[in-house]
């Protein structure tokens, strides 16, 4: 097997595109390299990183899940109103606290309040992929209903308003910087790390790969399909809840609104990142990829002081320009 | 090796019923070890519902089946591989995204410490049960770029590595040239001195009587008959097969007295060429000709097919159609300029499997049948119907969905797709394989009847006493060349197969 220049650039052409996209933003502006842009830029990815990981597992099993966005909305709430204690009583009115409030302690330890929410967001994913196999509807279809009912839920329990007064602990989750690194992307990284070896060291990882590859295929290989198939949408409610919980300590509040569309930001990352739609095919280090290709995108707009309308424009164009020359480069390959 | 007198693998009186149809009726089949053992039958005949409750991908609803002697019930394909039963399927499932070596050991990859997958350990267990059948295969590669004959080679090294006591080939003669075949039956004859059971199902009646040791014979779900290889003929065997005789010399003899002098050219190929795959094709096809393509998988012919009916792009070379110079960049050019293309993959796309047969039939030639404005259904019907009858197609009703229908059915739907359009150059991309023999002969009919219309046909096979049988004349292509195009009368056995493997001397 020879190395061919071509064969390189197919294989790690996103890698190039990263480089690039780092030396044009260097060029243009001089505060690309400075320390407070750069976590700046690396905390906004690492929201959308930790969504995207739980994508590309869905995507891999050749599924999508919509329901993401509305996740970390719901999370965010339900966050709050377990830190609040109130989760039973369906008042919200009675624990709406003013911005600026004391901060409150929460009633449960608060790890047992994130787990908490954790698994209501990992039950939310198991149900979607549940009833997406069990009834062998398309995922794009099961999620968009779960992306409807948890926003709604989200908004109506709290009638729209946000829920102020998150301890400090939560708020380290969002602004922690050990090291100087920013905590949400500790969190990211570390989380992708994991991801990537439980993809390719444990056997449920691989079988996750050939099921989406091929489900019969690896049937007849002796792989029962049924848990590969639903797995991956409790990654990602997983997920979807942990960037909620983050978010709640960001903000200082749990919000309801919050999260709207970022479940697109994150299938475009992972689809710039190489992992393809039909399932069986792409890595969590292409996602990483991606996600920091988007954030580049953004951020240089952003230093370049683009407004928001065009910048939403350019990265259409740009989404659209990154996935041609992947597909180019890959079509290289094969000829 | 033979445990006196007990079957490696026994199954008795194995019944399978689907809402409407008996599928299986109570058929016995047997597998001593050191044995090949043959399963023939038309298509529907039963022979696959038997294998994949073998191979414990469908439960069976009736019939007992005994390993060594002991009873065993399957409940999935991993339960069956366990017991040592592989199953090499014809469309072989594979992961074409995933490594050679994990395709092999895929859920019970080895591991190493902290239990992480060792990929070393893999390729390295991988390359041990390849060189075991001496397959020249690089266990890293990605499955998908491996041609299809390799990876027939990876799933018999992954049934070995199972230490499957009972292989079954579910017709591999479907998607291998005739010296991988060679190959394999090599293969086959070492894993029979091992000890080991082998099933082997073909509609070819050749291969029956070169590698089995004894042959069972379904038809209609029901068993016809088990028989040893060396106590019967071919002409019992085909009996057994249709139940009625058919005359095989018919096939040998048609074309013999129909070589037409053809007058002026309908398509002329000039240089065609396109990277790697076509080199510099030239070929004259005249007015009801039949132009056989011999060659050995990956000489080029599908490739030569796709470029003449624009569906791949070509370097170079032009496309005359009667004198004409044709520029065609897609499928809907060649259709509209009377071209079309029965291709070689039937199911994904030479018919929408999902799709009623009226449907399928009528979708090319809709904008002939709408009344004003919109879609004439009474049109489309009769449409339709009319093109069954003409070539009996065995459907229950026009509504039917293609993929319910047999191979030859489904190769009839195809034709009929093209004949309703006035077409003039009909390329046939091994239009019977995989059917049944007696389906094959009424779609050689077909084709027959087609070019004494004044139709032009280019016809691909594999199958050499096919080629010698309909074509007028035959090129042999060999490495995305033609090596040679000769008359019918100057064609024989041994000149195609030498053409084909590139000897270009006479």
């Amino acid at each position: 097997m020879k190395l061919k220049a071509s064969q390189v650039l197919a294989d790690y052409g996103l890698y190039f595109v990263l480089l690039a996209l780092v030396a044009i933003s260097a060029i243009l502006s001089p505060l690309f390299f400075s320390y407070i842009n750069l976590a700046n830029l690396l905390t906004q990815a690492s929201f959308t990183g930790l969504l995207a990981l739980g994508m590309t597992f869905v995507i891999l099993m050749g599924g999508i899940d919509l329901s993401v966005g509305s996740m970390v909305g719901f999370a965010s709430i339900l966050y709050a109103t377990v830190l609040h204690g109130a989760l039973f009583t369906f008042m919200p009115e009675q624990i709406f606290i003013y911005q600026g409030a004391p901060k409150l302690t929460p009633i449960l330890p608060l790890p047992l309040d994130i787990l908490f929410v954790l698994a209501v967001g990992s039950l939310f994913g198991l149900l979607s992929g549940f009833l997406s196999h069990r009834f062998r509807v398309h995922s794009f279809i099961i999620t968009l209903c779960i992306m409807i009912f948890t926003r709604g839920l989200a908004v109506s329990y709290t009638h729209g308003q946000p829920l102020f007064g998150m301890p400090d602990p939560v708020s380290y989750l969002a602004y922690g910087l050990p090291a100087r690194i920013p905590m949400p992307t500790i969190i990211w990284l570390g989380s992708s790390l994991l991801c990537l070896l439980f993809l390719r060291y444990t056997r449920f990882g691989r079988g996750i790969y050939a099921v989406g590859g091929g489900e019969e295929a690896a049937r007849l290989s002796g792989i029962q399909p049924a848990w590969y198939r639903i797995f991956p949408y409790i990654a990602s409610g997983f997920f979807a809840a942990l960037v909620g919980i983050m978010m709640s300590g960001r903000m200082g509040c749990g919000d309801p609104k919050i999260g709207q569309g970022w479940e697109l930001d994150a299938i475009a990352a992972v689809v710039i990142g190489g992992t393809s739609l039909t399932g069986g095919k792409g890595s969590v280090g292409g996602t990483a990829v991606g996600v920091l290709i988007m954030g580049l995108i953004i951020n240089i707009m952003n230093l370049l002081e683009i407004e928001a309308y065009p910048q939403a424009m350019a990265k259409g164009i740009i989404i659209i320009a990154a996935l041609a020359l992947h597909s180019l480069l890959a079509r290289r390959r094969k000829g | 090796m033979n445990e006196a007198g007990v079957a490696l693998l026994e199954a008795r009186g194995i019944t399978k019923i689907y809402p409407g149809v008996v599928a299986l009726d109570g058929v016995d089949f047997e597998v001593n070890a050191g044995e090949v053992h043959c399963l023939a039958g038309e298509n529907g005949a039963g022979k696959s519902t038997l294998i994949e409750i073998l191979g414990g991908s469908y439960a069976k609803d009736a019939g007992t089946i005994r390993l060594a002697g002991r009873e065993v019930e399957f409940a999935s394909p991993r339960h069956a591989q366990e017991q040592g039963i592989a199953v090499l399927h014809q469309e072989l499932p594979i992961l074409p995204h995933l490594s050679v070596a994990e395709n092999i050991f895929l859920g019970r990859q080895p591991r190493g410490g902290a239990r992480a997958i060792s990929y070393g350990e893999m390729n390295r267990q991988a390359r041990r049960w390849l060189e075991m059948i001496q397959a020249d295969v690089e266990p890293r590669a990605l499955l998908g770029d491996l041609p299809i004959s390799r990876q027939q080679l990876v799933s018999i090294a992954k049934a070995l590595s199972l230490e499957a006591r009972v292989i079954i080939f579910d017709e591999p003669s479907a998607v291998l040239t005739s010296s991988e075949l060679k190959r394999l039956f090599q293969i086959i004859a070492s894993l029979k001195s091992e000890g080991r059971g082998i099933v082997y199902i073909s509609h070819r009646l050749e291969e029956i009587f070169e590698i089995g040791d004894r042959v069972t014979v379904l038809r209609n779900g029901k068993l016809v008959g088990t028989e040893s290889i060396g106590k019967i003929d071919r002409a019992t065997l085909i009996k057994m097969l249709v139940g009625r005789e058919i005359d095989e010399s018919e096939a040998a003899t048609a074309g013999d007295t129909a070589t037409r002098e053809a007058p002026a050219p309908v398509l002329e190929v000039r240089g065609l060429s396109r990277r790697g795959v076509l080199a510099d094709i030239n070929l004259t096809l005249h007015k009801g000709e039949i132009l056989g393509v011999y060659g050995l998988v990956g000489a080029g012919r599908t490739e030569l097919a796709r470029a003449l009916i624009g569906a791949d792009r070509v370097d170079a070379g032009e496309i005359l159609l009667e004198g004409r110079k044709l520029n065609i960049a897609s499928p809907r050019d060649a259709i509209r300029n009377g071209l079309c293309l029965a291709p070689e993959d039937r199911k994904t796309q030479g018919v929408f499997l999902e799709k009623s047969v009226q449907d399928n039939i009528s979708l090319p030639s809709l904008k002939s049948l709408k009344g004003g404005l919109f879609l004439n259904y009474g049109k489309i019907a009769r449409y339709a119907a009319d093109f069954v009858s003409k070539l009996r197609i065995a459907t229950p009703h026009l509504q039917q969905h293609v993929k319910y229908l047999s191979g030859g059915n489904q190769q009839k739907v195809v034709l009929a797709k093209w004949l309703g359009m006035k077409l003039k150059v009909f390329i046939f991309d091994e239009p019977t394989r995989g059917i049944d023999v007696g389906a094959k002969e009424e779609i050689r009919g077909l084709i027959k009847t087609l070019a004494r219309e004044g139709k032009s046909i280019i016809m691909i096979s594999s199958e050499i006493p096919e080629i010698l049988g309909i074509s007028d004349r035959v090129a042999v292509m060999h490495e995305g060349r033609i090596e040679a195009v000769l008359p019918r009368r100057e064609a024989t056995r041994e000149r195609l197969m030498a053409y084909s493997m590139g000897a270009k001397s006479e």
